[in-house]
C-alpha cells in the first residue's frame, strides 16, 4: 500500500527482543504480584491460626447400644482409651462392658442391695456408706497394660488399631504393633464403723497427706474421721483405722436439724463440710479441727422457689455446682474478701452462673478430670457441656427419641461423652476446642477459681497438674500501652524540639553533619539497648535515682540560665556566638548533670526522709512510722514542670510588657520564682487534700522498671521521630520563611506560629510512626524489664508488653495449643496496633505532602 | 525556648555519642591486660587479682557494725578522712569459687603490685575444675612430676617451649574427637537412617531393609577397629600432656599445679612493656574473632557468630533484593496506577513498621512448622519424629528476615526508579527501545545506587534484628557451623549462631553474668561496627546518587 511520506518500516522488532520483552512483562508482573501476596500472607496466616480460638465444640453421635442392666446406675465411668465402661448400679453390682457394642465383659456384685445407703466416687476410688453404720472402701479401675507379645488367639489375629474381647479382658492392637490388655479391676476394703444407725450420706476428700470421711447418719449424727493406715507390728499387716468426732447435726445447727440435709460435700482440702437441702439451704462448716466441727455460714444455693436437684464436686473439689429444677447450674467456691464475719476468714460466693433458655431440671453432673469443663445432663435427655470458668456453653446434644436421661459421664480425656438414657447408652466423640479461652476471657476480667472477683490475669503456665491457664491480654496490652507511653513521654519532646531546632536554626552544614548521626542511632540493633539498659543502665539508675529525676528539671533550669547570660553579651559579639550555641548546649547538658547530681543527696534527705527508695515503699511502713514522710515531694516533683508551663504563661501575661535594662532577666527571675510557688502550692494542696500518688503512679520501686525502659526505648524511637520530623519541617516551602521573616518576626516566632502549624501533619505523622516502633519494640523490654504481667501504673515498676511476652513463651509453647494460639492472637493485636498507627500516620502524610505541594 | 530546642538537640548528640563512646572504651579495654595487684586486708586475707571497675558508696552503720574489731580500727579513721564516702574494686581473683570480690579501700591494709604475679587463662581439658581465670606466681615447671625449672624466669622461659606442644596435643585430640569420630559416627548414622527408610518404604524385613540392616552391621564391624584406634590415640596424647605442669603458688599460701594443656594463655602482666601488652592484646582479639567460643561462651572467640550472621544476612540478601526489586518494577513500571496501587504502596509503607516479632511468629508457624514440617514428612520420614527441617533453622531464619526487610528494599527500589526522570525513559521509546531493553539499559542503571542502597540498609536492618531470630533459628551454641566441608556443604536446616542473639544470651542468660560482662562489651562492639559499617556505606552511596542527579541536570 503506498504511503504518503513514501517511508516504510524498514526493520521488524526482532524476535528475541521482542521475546525477552513480553518474558520480562510476564516474569516482573508475576514476581511483583506473587511478592506482594507473599507479604499479605503473613497478616492473614496469623488470622488463620487464630481463628480456631473462636470455634466453639462440636459432638459427633455413635448409634446407641443397649443399656447393661436396667435399673438406676449410681456411678457411670469410661477408661481414657474410650473401649471399655463401668457403671454401678443401685442393686450393687459393678458391670464392665464395651462401649462400641454394649457387650458385657463382668458382672460382679459389689454389695447387697439392702446394705448399702449411699455412694461417693472420685476418681476410681469408691466409698459405700452402710445400711449396719458403716463404711467401706473400694477401687473400681481399669487395668491396662501393653505387651510385645500375647497369648490370646483373637487378639494376635487384630489389625493395627482394632480391638477384640477375649474373655473379660480386651485387646487392642496400638499402632506400633503391641497390644494392650485393659480388664475392669475391683479392690474391697473391710467396713470401718462409724456408729449404730445407717448412713445416709457420706463424702470422702483424698487429700495427699490425710484422706477425711464425713458421713450423716440416719439418727442426724455428722461423722467427721480421718483415715489412717499403719503397719500392726503383731501381725504385719495393714491397720485401717477411722479417728475423728462425731457430733450431732441439733448441736451445730440447731435450725435446720428437723430435716436431713440431701447432700453432704466434703471439699477437697478436707476444710469446709458443705451440706445442702433439697429447697435450697446450704451450710458451711468450718472443718478445720476435725474433732470440733463449727458452723461458718449459711447461704441459699438456688433462687427461692427453685429446688436443688443435682449438686457435685468440681475436678479439684473445690468449686461446687450445683443444679436446680429449672435446668441452671451455679459454680460456688471459697472466697476471702477482706470484710468477711465467717470463723475461717473465708465465704462461698455463686462465682458462675450456667443457664441457656429454660430446660428441665438437672439431674446429672459430672466434670472433667482435666480441665474446667463440666457435664450436666437434664431430666428431658439434653446434655450441656460448660465451661466451668469461662461460662461458655461447649456444646450441647439431646438424646434421640426424646429418651429421659439417668446418669452421664465425660472421658478421661475430655474427647467423648457417655450417656445413660432410662433404656440405651448413647455415646458421643467431643471435640471441646479451644474451650478456656473465648472472646470475653481474652479482654474482659475473668474470676477464676478462688479467686475474690474477676481479674485479669495471664498466667500461662503453672506448678502443679490440675493448672488453669489464665490466659487474659489485657495485662499485656496494658503492659505495651504503659511502655509506649512512657517512651512517648521521654522521647517525643526531645525529638520535636531537636527537629525544629535542625531543621529553622542550624547552619545547614553542621545539619549535613549532624543528622546522618542521630540517624545512625536508628540502626543501632535494639538487642544493644536493650543490653546497655538492662545490665549498665537499670543498675545505675537504681543508684542515682534521686539524681535522674532532678536531672528532668535541672538540665532545662540550666539551659534557660545559660539563655540568660547569653543574652547580657554586647551585640557585636552575638553573631559569631550563634554559631556556637549547640556546643554551649552541649556543656550545658552535663552542667544540669552535675548539679543534679550536687542536690540531689539535699533534696533527698529534705523532700523524701533521706531514702528515696524506702520513702516509696511506703505500703511496708506502719501509718504512723515516722520515715514513711509526706506525698509532698513527689507531688512537687510532679508538679514542677506543671508549674513551669503555668509560669511560662503568667510571664507572658504579666510580665510582658516589662521594659528596662534588666527586663529579660527580671522577668526569668519571676518566672522561676513563679513556677517554684506554684508548685509547692500546688503539692501542699494535694498533700492536704490527704492524695497520695505513692502506692499508684509511684510504686515501690524496682531495679527493672518503666522509667529506664522508657528511656532506653526513648533511643530507639527518638531517631525516628527526628528523622521525619525534620524532613517534615524542612519540606516547608522557603517562601513561607522568608515572607515571615520579612513581615517582621523572629526566628522563633516564624518556627512556632509559621513553619510547625504548616507541618503539623508531618510531624504528626512522625510522632504515629514512632509510636508504632515504641509499640512492637521486643528485644529493649524483653532485656531491661522483669516482666511480671501486673496491671500498675507506676513508673517505678515493671510491665509485660505483647512482643516480650511472644518472645519468651512462644518457644516453649505447644504447637497448636491454646497457649499457642493466643500467643498468635497477642501478634495479631500488635499487627492490628501498628497496622492501625501507620495507615494513619501514611494518611496525614499522604495530604501534608499534597498541601505542601500546594503550597 | 530556642535554648531549650538547642538543649534537645545537644542531648540528642550526647545521647548517640556517649553511647558509642561507652561501647567503644568497655569493649576495647576488655581485651587490654591491666596489671594484677594483691590487696591484703586486715584481717589477714589477700586478694590478688586485676580489677574490673571500682564505685563509690556509702557504708551503712550496720555493715560497718558486722565488721570485726581489728577490721574496724583499720577502716574507721581512712572513711572518716574520705568523708564517709566508701570506695570499693571489683577484683577478679579467679582460681575457684567466686571468682569476683568486692573490695572496699578503708579494709585495704596494704596494695601491692608484685612482678611476677601472672595473670592465666584456662579451659578445662584435663583438669575439670580448671575454668575461668587463675592468678598465682610461678613457682616451677614440673615434667612426670620432677621439677625441670624453678623460679619465675626460668619457668617462664621453659613454658614457652613446652606449652606450644602441649597446646598442639590438645589440638589434635580435638580434631580426633570431633572430626575424625565425628566422620565415622556420621556415616554410621546414615546407614542408621537409610535402614530405617527403607523399612518405611519396603516394610520391616523386606529384602531391602535386610540388605541395608547388612550393610550397617558391616560398617559398624570395619568401624570398630578405627573406633579403638582412635580412643587409642586420644588416650596417648592426654597422658603425654598430663605429664606437664606447672606449679603455682596462690595468694593464700597454697600451691597448685596447671596442667600446660589447660593453659590457653599466661603472662606477668606487672612486668609487661607496652609493646607485649600490644601483642596481648591482640592476640585476644584474634582468638576473638576467629575462635569457637568456651567456659559456656564466656571465653574464647564468636567466630561461629560472625559466621552465622554473616551467612544468614548474605542468604537473606540475596533472597530480598531480586524480589524487592521484582515488586517494585511490577509497582512502578507496569502496573496501572490506580487505587490497587496506591493501597499495595500504603500496605508495603505500613508492613516496614510491622514490629519484627510479628514476623518471627510468622516464620516460626509458616515456615518451619508448616513448610519445614511437610518437608520432612515428603523427603525425611526416617528421621521423624526429630525435625530436620521442622525447627528453627537457617534457611527460615533467611526467609523470615528477607519477608521483614522486604518493604525497605520495595521502598528505597521505588523510589530510585521513580528518581529516574520520565524524560530520558521517552527517549528511549523515541528511539525505538522496548520497555524491557528501556528498563534494562537505562532505568535500572540509573537506580542501581539507590537499589545497592536500599538493599544494604535491609542488610544492616536484617544483621541487628534479634527478636525473630529467637524464634526461628539462632540457638546459643552450635556445634557445627551451616557451612562446611560435608556434603552438600551448606546445610539450610541446621541452627546457627548470631552476634546479636549471642549478645541476649550472654547478657540474660548466663549463670556467672560477671564473667560475660567484658564478651558481651566486645560482641556488641563487634556488632554495633559492622551495622555502622553498613549504614556509612549506604549514606556515601546515596550522596553520590545525589550528585550524579545533580549532574544530570545539566
Amino acid at each position: 500500500m503506498p504511503t504518503f511520506t513514501g517511508l516504510r518500516r524498514a526493520h521488524r522488532t526482532s524476535r528475541s527482543v521482542a521475546f525477552a520483552d513480553r518474558f520480562a512483562r510476564a516474569l516482573i508482573t508475576s514476581g511483583g504480584i506473587a511478592t506482594i501476596v507473599a507479604v499479605a500472607t503473613v497478616c492473614l496466616f496469623l488470622v488463620w491460626v487464630v481463628l480456631p480460638l473462636l470455634r466453639s465444640g462440636d459432638t459427633d453421635a455413635h448409634a446407641p447400644i443397649p443399656r447393661p442392666g436396667t435399673t438406676l446406675p449410681l456411678v457411670l465411668a469410661e477408661d481414657p482409651y474410650r473401649h471399655l465402661g463401668w457403671l454401678l448400679q443401685d442393686d450393687g453390682t459393678v458391670v464392665g462392658f464395651t462401649t462400641g457394642d454394649g457387650a458385657v465383659l463382668a458382672r460382679t456384685p459389689m454389695f447387697e442391695r439392702a446394705s448399702v445407703r449411699c455412694v461417693a466416687r472420685h476418681g476410681d476410688r469408691v466409698l459405700l456408706g452402710r445400711a449396719d453404720g458403716s463404711v467401706a472402701f473400694a477401687r473400681v479401675a481399669f487395668a491396662n497394660d501393653v505387651t510385645r507379645d500375647t497369648t490370646s488367639a483373637a487378639a494376635r489375629a487384630l489389625a493395627p488399631g482394632a480391638v477384640v474381647v477375649d474373655g473379660s479382658d480386651l485387646f487392642e492392637r496400638t499402632p506400633e504393633g503391641q497390644w494392650r490388655r485393659q480388664r475392669l479391676e475391683l479392690h474391697h476394703e473391710a467396713p470401718l464403723a462409724l456408729g449404730g444407725a445407717a448412713i445416709e450420706h457420706v463424702d470422702f476428700s483424698d487429700a495427699p497427706d490425710a484422706m477425711r470421711v464425713a458421713a450423716v447418719t440416719a439418727d442426724g449424727i455428722l461423722h467427721l474421721k480421718q483415715r489412717t493406715t499403719r503397719l500392726d507390728f503383731m501381725t504385719g499387716e495393714e491397720v485401717t483405722e477411722l479417728a475423728g468426732s462425731s457430733t450431732p447435726l441439733a448441736t451445730l445447727l440447731p435450725d435446720f436439724a428437723s430435716t436431713p440435709p440431701d447432700h453432704v460435700l466434703l471439699n477437697g482440702t478436707g476444710n469446709s463440710l458443705l451440706l445442702l437441702w433439697r429447697d435450697g439451704r446450704l451450710v458451711r462448716l468450718d472443718t478445720r479441727d476435725r474433732d470440733a466441727p463449727q458452723l461458718a455460714e449459711t447461704l441459699r444455693a438456688v433462687p427461692a422457689g427453685r429446688t436443688v436437684t443435682a449438686a457435685a464436686f468440681h475436678n479439684g473439689k473445690t468449686t461446687l455446682l450445683v443444679g436446680d429444677d429449672q435446668g441452671a447450674i451455679g459454680a460456688w467456691f471459697l472466697t476471702r474478701p477482706a470484710d468477711v464475719a465467717t470463723v475461717d476468714g473465708a465465704t462461698l460466693q455463686r462465682a458462675h452462673e450456667f443457664a441457656a433458655g429454660a430446660a428441665a431440671p438437672v439431674v446429672a453432673l459430672h466434670a472433667s478430670s482435666r480441665s474446667r469443663l463440666f457435664v450436666a445432663g437434664h431430666a428431658d435427655g439434653e446434655v450441656r457441656l460448660w465451661q466451668a470458668t469461662t461460662q461458655a456453653l461447649v456444646t450441647a446434644v439431646r438424646l434421640p427419641d426424646g429418651e429421659p436421661l439417668q446418669a452421664v459421664a465425660l472421658a478421661p480425656k475430655d474427647d467423648g461423652l457417655l450417656v445413660a438414657g432410662s433404656r440405651r447408652l448413647h455415646r458421643y466423640d467431643v471435640q471441646p476446642g479451644h474451650h478456656e479461652v473465648t472472646l470475653a476471657t481474652t479482654f474482659l476480667p475473668v474470676w477464676y477459681e478462688g479467686g475474690n472477683a474477676p481479674e485479669h490475669v495471664w498466667q500461662s503456665t503453672g506448678g502443679s497438674d490440675d493448672f488453669e491457664p489464665k490466659l487474659g491480654l489485657w495485662p499485656l496490652v496494658f503492659g505495651t500501652l504503659k511502655a509506649t507511653f512512657y517512651c512517648l513521654l521521654f522521647g517525643v519532646p526531645l525529638a520535636l524540639l531537636a527537629a525544629i531546632y535542625t531543621s529553622e536554626f542550624l547552619h545547614p552544614r553542621s545539619r549535613a553533619r549532624i543528622k546522618p548521626l542521630i540517624e545512625l542511632m536508628a540502626s543501632l540493633p535494639s538487642v544493644v539497648l536493650g543490653f546497655l539498659a538492662g545490665i549498665v543502665f537499670a543498675p545505675w539508675v537504681a543508684q542515682h535515682l534521686m539524681a535522674v529525676l532532678l536531672a528532668v528539671p535541672a538540665i532545662p533550669c540550666v539551659l534557660l540560665l545559660g539563655a540568660q547570660v547569653w543574652q547580657q553579651a554586647p551585640p557585636w559579639l552575638r553573631p559569631t556566638l550563634e554559631r556556637l550555641r549547640v556546643p554551649a548546649a552541649l556543656l550545658a547538658v552535663p552542667l544540669g548533670a552535675w548539679l543534679a547530681t550536687a542536690v540531689a543527696p539535699a533534696v533527698e534527705t529534705l523532700l523524701f526522709t533521706g531514702d528515696f527508695q524506702g520513702w516509696l515503699a511506703v505500703a511496708t511502713r506502719a501509718a504512723d512510722d515516722p520515715a514513711r514522710g509526706s506525698a509532698f515531694g513527689g507531688w512537687l516533683l510532679l508538679g514542677l514542670p506543671l508549674a513551669a508551663f503555668a509560669a511560662a504563661l503568667l510571664v507572658g501575661r504579666v510580665a510582658g510588657g516589662w521594659r528596662g535594662p534588666a527586663a529579660n532577666l527580671r522577668r526569668f527571675g519571676f518566672g522561676a520564682v513563679a513556677a517554684v510557688a506554684l508548685g509547692c502550692g500546688l503539692a501542699a494542696l494535694l498533700t492536704a487534700a490527704g492524695l497520695d500518688l505513692r502506692g499508684n503512679l509511684f510504686g515501690t520501686f524496682d531495679q527493672r522498671n518503666s522509667l529506664v525502659v522508657g528511656i532506653a526505648m526513648g533511643f530507639a524511637v527518638v531517631p525516628i521521630v527526628y528523622t521525619i520530623a525534620e524532613d517534615a519541617l524542612s519540606a516547608v516551602p522557603e517562601h513561607l520563611r522568608a515572607a515571615s521573616l520579612g513581615a517582621g518576626a523572629t526566628p522563633w516566632q516564624t518556627a512556632v506560629r509559621v513553619i510547625l502549624p504548616t507541618a503539623m501533619s508531618g510531624v504528626f505523622s512522625a510522632v504515629m510512626i514512632g509510636l508504632g516502633r515504641a509499640v512492637g519494640e521486643t528485644m529493649i523490654v524483653v532485656m531491661a524489664v522483669g516482666g511480671t504481667p501486673i496491671l500498675d501504673i507506676s513508673v517505678f515498676n515493671g510491665f509485660r508488653t505483647l512482643s516480650a511476652n511472644i518472645a519468651t513463651e512462644l518457644p516453649e509453647a505447644v504447637r497448636d495449643s491454646s497457649h499457642y494460639r493466643m500467643l498468635y492472637l497477642a501478634a495479631l493485636c500488635l499487627f492490628a496496633m501498628t497496622f492501625v498507627l501507620n495507615t494513619a500516620a501514611e494518611v496525614v502524610r499522604q495530604r501534608f505532602r499534597r498541601r505542601a505541594f500546594q503550597l | 525556648m530556642l535554648w531549650l530546642c538547642g538543649g534537645a538537640l545537644a542531648l540528642c548528640l550526647l545521647m548517640v555519642l556517649g553511647l558509642l563512646t561507652f561501647v567503644a572504651v568497655q569493649g576495647f579495654a576488655t581485651f587490654w591486660p591491666t596489671d594484677v595487684v594483691q590487696l591484703r586486708l586486715p584481717n589477714g586475707t589477700v586478694r590478688l587479682g586485676e580489677v574490673t571497675r571500682s564505685s563509690s558508696y556509702v557504708p551503712s552503720a550496720d555493715q560497718l557494725a558486722q565488721l570485726a574489731p581489728a577490721e574496724r580500727d583499720h577502716a574507721l579513721p581512712r572513711l572518716a578522712a574520705s568523708g564517709g564516702v566508701a570506695t570499693r574494686r571489683l577484683v577478679r581473683t579467679g582460681n575457684t569459687g567466686e571468682h569476683f570480690h568486692w573490695v572496699p579501700d578503708h579494709l585495704v591494709a596494704e596494695e601491692t603490685r608484685p612482678p611476677w604475679a601472672m595473670v592465666v587463662e584456662r579451659e578445662a581439658t584435663l583438669d575439670r575444675e580448671a575454668w575461668g581465670r587463675f592468678y598465682g606466681f610461678p613457682v616451677a615447671l614440673r615434667i612426670d612430676g620432677a621439677t625441670v625449672a624453678e623460679g619465675p624466669p626460668a619457668v617462664l622461659a621453659r613454658f614457652a617451649v613446652e606449652h606450644a606442644a602441649s597446646r598442639d596435643r590438645f589440638r589434635r585430640t580435638q580434631v580426633i574427637r570431633e572430626h575424625e569420630i565425628g566422620t565415622l559416627s556420621d556415616d554410621e548414622e546414615d546407614l542408621r537412617l537409610h535402614a530405617r527408610r527403607m523399612a518405611l518404604d519396603h516394610g520391616e524385613g523386606s529384602a531391602p531393609h535386610v540388605e541395608a540392616l547388612a550393610e550397617l552391621d558391616r560398617l559398624t564391624a570395619a568401624h570398630a577397629a578405627r573406633h579403638t584406634e582412635l580412643n587409642a590415640e586420644i588416650a596417648r596424647l592426654e597422658a603425654e600432656n598430663r605429664r606437664y605442669q606447672l606449679r603455682f603458688a596462690t595468694a593464700d599460701g597454697g600451691q597448685q599445679d596447671l596442667f600446660l594443656a589447660d593453659i590457653v594463655r599466661a603472662y606477668a602482666p606487672n612486668q609487661q612493656s607496652f609493646g607485649d601488652r600490644v601483642a596481648v592484646f591482640w592476640d585476644r582479639w584474634l582468638e576473638f574473632l576467629t575462635a569457637n567460643p568456651r567456659e559456656s561462651n564466656q571465653e574464647g572467640g564468636v567466630w561461629p557468630a560472625i559466621f552465622g550472621t554473616v551467612l544468614m544476612t548474605l542468604i537473606m540478601t540475596l533472597l530480598v533484593v531480586p524480589f524487592g526489586v521484582l515488586a517494585a518494577l511490577y509497582i512502578r513500571e507496569y502496573a496501572k496506577a490506580g487505587l490497587v496501587i496506591s493501597a499495595v504502596r500504603v500496605a508495603v509503607n505500613n508492613l516496614a513498621g510491622v514490629p519484627s516479632i510479628v514476623f518471627g511468629v510468622f516464620g516460626l508457624g509458616f515456615f518451619c512448622y508448616i513448610v519445614g514440617g511437610s518437608i520432612d514428612a515428603l523427603f525425611y520420614p526416617e528421621r521423624l519424629p526429630s525435625p530436620t527441617f521442622g525447627k528453627g533453622a537457617l534457611v527460615w531464619a533467611s526467609l523470615t528476615l528477607a519477608l521483614l526487610t522486604l518493604p525497605v528494599v520495595i521502598v528505597a527500589t521505588e523510589e530510585a526508579l521513580a528518581a529516574v526522570p520520565s524524560s530520558m525513559r521517552e527517549g528511549s521509546y523515541a528511539c525505538g527501545a522496548g520497555k524491557w531493553q528501556t528498563i534494562r539499559r537505562i532505568v535500572l542503571p540509573r537506580a542501581m545506587p539507590g537499589i545497592l542502597t536500599g538493599a544494604i540498609l535491609a542488610m544492616a536492618r536484617g544483621a541487628g534484628e534479634v527478636a525473630p531470630l529467637m524464634l526461628v533459628g539462632a540457638a546459643k551454641w552450635v556445634p557445627e557451623l551451616p557451612l562446611d566441608g560435608q556434603a552438600p556443604y551448606l546445610h539450610p536446616s541446621r541452627s546457627f549462631m548470631h552476634l546479636g542473639f549471642h549478645i541476649y544470651d550472654l547478657g540474660f542468660q548466663s549463670q556467672n553474668s560477671e564473667a560475660a560482662k567484658p564478651m558481651v562489651f566486645t560482641t556488641t562492639l563487634l556488632l554495633i561496627g559492622v551495622i555502622t559499617l553498613l549504614n556509612v556505606a549506604a549514606v556515601m552511596l546515596r550522596s553520590r546518587l545525589r550528585r550524579r542527579f545533580v549532574a544530570a541536570q545539566f
